[in-house]
């Protein structure tokens, strides 16, 4: 019966990012389990055949498109893709909503009393909480990312 | 390593003030490492290529917000990740279908006899599989770590999670090729016990 945590760490040992007392354990369970030994080898003939697959070298078309694209504006059909989409979309429509919903109150003068501005700020920031943040964690602060930075929760909640 | 990843930032800083040659040097550096990851998803080196210049042309728009935070390329991933993953979910790209001409081309290039050749065909066809059946945190990490040679801790600031959990995500995903790489032997071995 192979020992499940050390099972778990077969991989890392043969990767080589085991602490040193870690490595330590699972040599010793190695030694002690010839099942386990058989799966550390398989594990590291894995690893060797799949890090000998060829793989693509990039094209000079590629630096040429690239280089090209630098000086290239959006055009306004691309820009309207971009912002059509729903990744951007929603979030746009939550802001849309939460302006609508302080123009009301607004409106409503001496009966509610006009937010102050920082609670507009808090509101702003709960509305859009989730993408704020992931601006923060990939040091982005442009509007043109909100659509890379949108699928970052979405990509932590996947098990 | 490390100088080099500082030179990174620091050339990326440069992109912030225009500098378009900083970015030419900033893209021969990681271009092929783009290619490749981007080739992960979606099979095609093509495509890859689309990707990729959609990556870096991202890049050099957001330079002016970029912030040395984390090492350069962990940053680049994480772009990567995200551009293929939004990619692959609008129904774009599908991830992982390796095409005809790019299977051969791939096995041209590293000059492999025609056997040898076929076998890796095979194998790309069973680690695309595989591919195929992880989650996705499963097939980012496993990506980086085997194609990439990234370190987990790097992987873990990339991906933003714990290195516990990126160690479990690539023993996950190295279990998964391995079968199905155990699978394509036990074929192969079974066709050539009938021949």
């Amino acid at each position: 019966m192979i020992d499940h945590p050390i099972e778990d760490d077969l991989t890392a040992y043969v990767d080589g990012e085991l602490s040193e007392l870690d490595m330590q354990r699972v040599k010793a369970a190695l030694a002690a389990d010839p099942k386990l030994a058989a799966l550390e080898q398989a594990l590291r003939r894995t690893v060797a055949s799949v890090e000998a697959l060829p793989s693509p070298q990039p094209s000079q078309a590629l630096r040429r498109a690239v280089m090209n694209g630098l000086d290239a504006p959006m055009t306004m059909g691309e820009r309207l893709q971009k912002w059509m989409r729903p990744s951007r979309l929603m979030p746009a429509l939550g802001m849309a909503a939460a302006a609508a919903l302080v123009a009301l109150i607004a409106n409503q003068g001496a009966q509610v009393g006009p937010l102050h501005e920082a609670e507009e700020e808090q509101l702003y920031v709960a509305q859009n909480f989730d993408v704020l943040e992931d601006l923060d964690l990939a040091g982005l602060e442009s509007a043109e990312d909100l659509e890379v930075i949108a699928a970052m929760n979405s990509l932590e909640g996947t098990p | 390593m490390l100088v080099e990843e500082d030179e990174d930032a620091r050339l990326m800083q440069r992109v912030s003030d225009g500098d378009k040659a900083a970015f030419a040097t900033l893209f021969d550096r990681h271009q092929a490492s783009i290619v490749r990851f981007a080739w992960r998803f979606v099979g095609s080196q093509g495509r890859a290529e689309e990707l990729a210049q959609e990556i870096f042309l991202k890049l050099y728009r957001s330079a002016k917000s970029y912030r040395p935070s984390a090492k350069f390329k962990t940053f680049l991933f994480r772009v990567a990740t995200n551009h293929c993953l939004n990619e692959v979910r609008r129904g774009d790209y599908k991830v992982m279908e390796p095409q005809k001409d790019d299977a051969r081309d791939s096995s041209e290039a590293v000059g492999q006899r025609p056997d040898d050749a076929l076998e890796g065909k095979q194998l790309e066809a069973a680690v695309g599989e595989a591919l195929r059946g992880m989650s996705e945190r499963e097939r980012v990490a496993f990506s980086m770590c085997r194609f990439e040679g990234m370190p987990y801790r790097d992987i873990a600031s990339a991906l933003d999670a714990s290195e516990a959990a990126v160690k479990s995500l690539i023993h996950r995903a190295t279990l998964q090729v391995m079968k199905q790489v155990d699978l394509l032997k036990a074929g192969l071995s079974a066709t050539g016990s009938e021949a």
